[in-house]
């Protein structure tokens, strides 16, 4: 008879491996974010960090937040663009940062700079801690899909039992917010 | 890993790599009516928000890269 395994790859698992092979390049990242937000490309990831270093550390470091590690490569940019300027031009800055993530201040892109210039040694503990911050994946809500077992359709509920002896819900996998990859294999 | 290996092997690998994937022996209950899954080896994968987004079989002539872009596209969202 055939015994039949089965293996449940939840992402955060690919994920920390990508992200070991990625970690030859810098390993001075281990705290960096937890699988959801380290699923921004290294090469996004690593630009932060060094920009954040060399180039005005103590002015660029606060507006590179952790609210978002996809904060694309062009936030950043306007960023050290905006210093300089005072606000002058704040309609186009405003219109270039507006696709930002901004989570709770969409506006204050622009006024990052001006308040970075001031306060800027007591920012500088703060990029340190909020870089881990973990970023969900699912936050936004979305129309429940109909029941069924094709693309597209939401499956039934189902549980399975671990090597360990331990059970697991489908339930238990869709809190985690990730998305689920499984593998149904035989051996013999 | 090959065909022979068990899944306790299987998980000792998992384990010994630092993954966090799930290692699974027995369905529980109907699950594989339920989830109509008829062959092995079959591949079924779901978004944030558990909703079916890929599923296949190598039997029915799927291939893996595949099942790789489609986890590339979900990781990256």
């Amino acid at each position: 008879m055939l015994r039949i395994p089965f293996a449940v790859l939840l992402t955060a698992g690919l994920v920390a491996a990508s992200l070991a092979c990625a970690s030859d390049e810098q390993p001075a990242t281990p705290a960096e974010p937890p699988a959801a937000v380290a699923t921004a490309t290294a090469a996004q990831v690593e630009e932060p960090t060094t920009e954040i270093k060399p180039a005005t550390g103590s002015t660029a470091a606060p507006p590179t937040s952790a609210a978002m590690a996809t904060a694309t490569e062009a936030s950043e940019k306007d960023v050290p663009a905006a210093a300089p300027q005072t606000q002058v031009p704040a309609a186009p800055i405003d219109a270039a940062t507006a696709p930002l993530p901004a989570t709770a201040e969409p506006t204050s892109a622009a006024v990052v700079p001006t308040e970075t210039t001031a306060p800027a040694a007591a920012d500088t503990p703060s990029p340190s801690t909020e870089a881990p911050a973990a970023v969900p994946m699912a936050t936004a809500p979305r129309p429940a899909a109909p029941a069924g077992t094709n693309v597209g359709e939401a499956p039934p509920a189902f549980a399975m039992n671990l090597v360990d002896g331990t059970q697991v819900a489908s339930a238990d996998l869709a809190a985690a917010g990730r998305p689920v990859f499984m593998h149904y294999f035989a051996t013999w | 890993m090959s065909f022979n290996e068990s899944a306790a092997t299987l998980e000792g690998y998992v384990q010994q790599n630092g993954y966090e994937n799930i290692t699974a022996t027995q369905p529980v209950g109907s699950m594989l009516r339920d989830l109509k899954i008829t062959s092995q080896s079959s591949m079924l994968a779901m978004d944030a928000h558990s909703v079916i987004t890929f599923r296949k079989g190598y039997g029915r002539g799927a291939d893996e890269g595949t099942l790789r872009g489609e986890f590339e596209r979900l990781t990256q969202q």
